[in-house]
């Protein structure tokens, strides 16, 4: 029908395009192609390659880089980190700030850095996830954004609306930066995240948005002790207290308000203070 | 992009049908060039079916059939002289070419919400015809336009290019589930047509014409060259076929409307 209205209005020899659906949920092979497009997505994005080239952490060039976390809204801090030591299968980052909580030894190990990057591949990939994560510039090699939508609901829907919205909930939205330009672990620190809580059916909504940056400052003034912009923090040798992180893998499946895609793994060890309500 | 050709060519008929254009048969424009011998050039567009014969195929999400009859679009340019016979009655005689080119593609998506290509199948058909006909016209005599319903004859000879290409990924579950199939058929034809029409023709001489036509094509000689790999299997059967003084009929059917200019 198309071709013959093609030659109705003249435009002949114009070219068509058709698409068709193959299978429904209900076919039993839904499964197999869901996995098949997930796939399909890791092999055709090329961030991923490129955020693995950073796994060489001897060569890449981290070493002795110094940078420094800013969070913008409640909670501000300035944190100083420098990565103090790489070896073949692990780095060093060493942070320093003001807060004392927040001062530590981060050991960030290959391991980590594969897990890392196998749960980005499942949460960016998985149509599946597609209702709590999102990723967009998958075809950079440079960076890769990953928003995911977490909730835990505090009260239930009430069966005298018609809203079909919980009564009370705390949700947040983080929206992580993968940036092979810095170690992979700093995802979490370069992150914009927005909080929203309601506490029961009368009450109002209450959201906050906390962005957290993060600058290579090798180099710069505030870390040069000699300058008169010379930042105090911005000195590693006094910290000790060594952490390890762990990545959770699996916690998509969970998307708890709570819930992160890393943890450390010692008490009293703290990635930031929170910024949210 | 082809209508930017059609378009110059169908002003060229304007520049010839000009006052004494080479004085090309010494024709008044005006309501009695009717009844006088003179020439026509003709430009128009077809929608035109095409007999296909290829090597059979039965895929998981496509079946291709060893004949099936496919539409296509072409255009056509013809040149030609009208003899005037008496009583509104002329014969036409004329020689014309027709090019059809037509690529069409599906895309199965795996479902609605799964954005994955899991198979395509592309059709791209190239055909050219040259030919002569007759038509024998009868000119109904009106005040604004005249209305000539007319009958032709027609045959010619031509060459077809078909390109068929289907590939499906298959399932990741599935062992050499993928299916491929690359076919490439030329072939050489005579043909027969007749047509029944009308034209509407205007004071000035500018005409319209709308037909039908039954095709009847003689299939000479053809060429299959290809591969195929069928569903679980791992082998790929290549196809190298030449078939030489064949006489395979098939009629099929042709619509045609376009514009031209008597001088």
């Amino acid at each position: 029908m198309f071709k013959f209205l093609c030659f109705i209005f003249l435009f002949i020899s114009c070219d068509t395009v058709e698409e068709v659906y193959l299978y429904d949920k209900e076919d039993p092979e839904y499964s197999t192609l869901l996995q098949m497009a997930a796939q399909q997505c890791v092999d055709e994005a090329k961030i991923f390659d490129a955020l693995d080239k950073m796994r060489d952490f001897e060569n890449y060039g981290f070493f002795n880089r110094t940078y420094k976390i800013s969070q913008d809204t409640q909670n501000k801090t300035d944190i100083y980190v420098r990565v103090t030591s790489v070896s073949a299968t692990q780095m060093e980052l060493t942070f320093n700030s003001s807060n004392n909580d927040l001062d530590k030894i981060l050991v960030f190990e290959t391991n980590d850095h594969d897990d890392l990057i196998s749960e980005l591949k499942i949460m960016s990939c998985n149509l599946g996830l597609k209702d709590h994560f999102s990723a967009s510039s998958l075809a950079s090699d440079d960076n890769v954004k990953l928003t995911w939508k977490k909730e835990t609901i505090t009260v239930l829907d009430s069966p005298d609306d018609e809203d079909d919205d919980p009564e009370g909930y705390d949700r947040r939205e983080d929206t992580f930066t993968f940036d092979n330009d810095l170690p992979l672990v700093f995802f979490y620190y370069n992150a914009t995240k927005t909080a929203k809580v309601k506490t029961d059916e009368d009450e109002q909504e209450q959201s906050s948005t906390s962005k957290i940056t993060i600058k290579d400052v090798t180099g710069e003034d505030e870390c040069n002790t000699s300058s008169d912009d010379y930042n105090s923090n911005c000195e590693f040798s006094s910290v000790t207290k060594v952490c390890n992180i762990v990545v959770n893998t699996g916690v998509y499946n969970s998307n708890a308000y709570s819930d992160e895609i890393i943890s450390p793994v010692e008490t009293g060890c703290e990635l930031l203070k929170s910024a949210t309500l | 992009m082809k209508i930017f050709v059609i378009i110059p060519i169908l002003f060229s008929v304007q520049v010839w049908a000009s006052d004494n254009f080479m004085e090309f048969g010494n024709v008044n424009f005006g309501r009695d060039f009717k009844e006088k011998s003179k020439w026509i050039v003709k430009a128009g567009v077809d929608y035109i079916q095409y007999p296909a014969v290829l090597p059979k195929f039965e895929g998981q999400h496509e079946t291709i059939e060893s004949k099936s009859t496919d539409d296509l679009n072409g255009y056509n340019l013809s040149f030609g002289r009208d003899f005037y016979i008496g009583g509104g009655f002329s014969t036409l005689f004329s020689i014309g070419a027709q090019y059809s080119r037509t690529v069409d593609k599906v895309i199965g998506k795996a479902a609605e919400d799964i954005d994955l290509d899991f198979s395509q199948t592309t059709t791209a058909y190239q055909v050219s015809i040259l030919e002569a006909s007759l038509a024998f016209n009868y000119m109904l005599d009106y005040k604004i336009v005249d209305i000539q319903p007319f009958i032709e004859f027609g045959v010619g000879a031509g060459q077809s290019e078909l390109e068929k290409e289907y590939k499906s990924i298959g399932l990741s579950t599935v062992t050499d589930g993928d299916e491929d199939y690359d076919m490439k058929v030329k072939e050489d034809f005579a043909l027969t047509r007749v047509s029944l029409g009308v034209n509407l023709i205007s004071y000035k001489g500018l005409m319209s014409y709308f037909k039908f036509t039954g095709i009847s094509y003689l299939k000479t000689n053809r060429e299959t060259n290809g591969r195929y790999k069928a569903y679980q299997t791992s082998s790929v059967t290549e196809v190298k076929n030449q078939e030489d003084d064949l006489s395979e009929t098939a009629t099929v059917g042709m619509v045609s409307v376009g514009i031209g200019r008597y001088f």
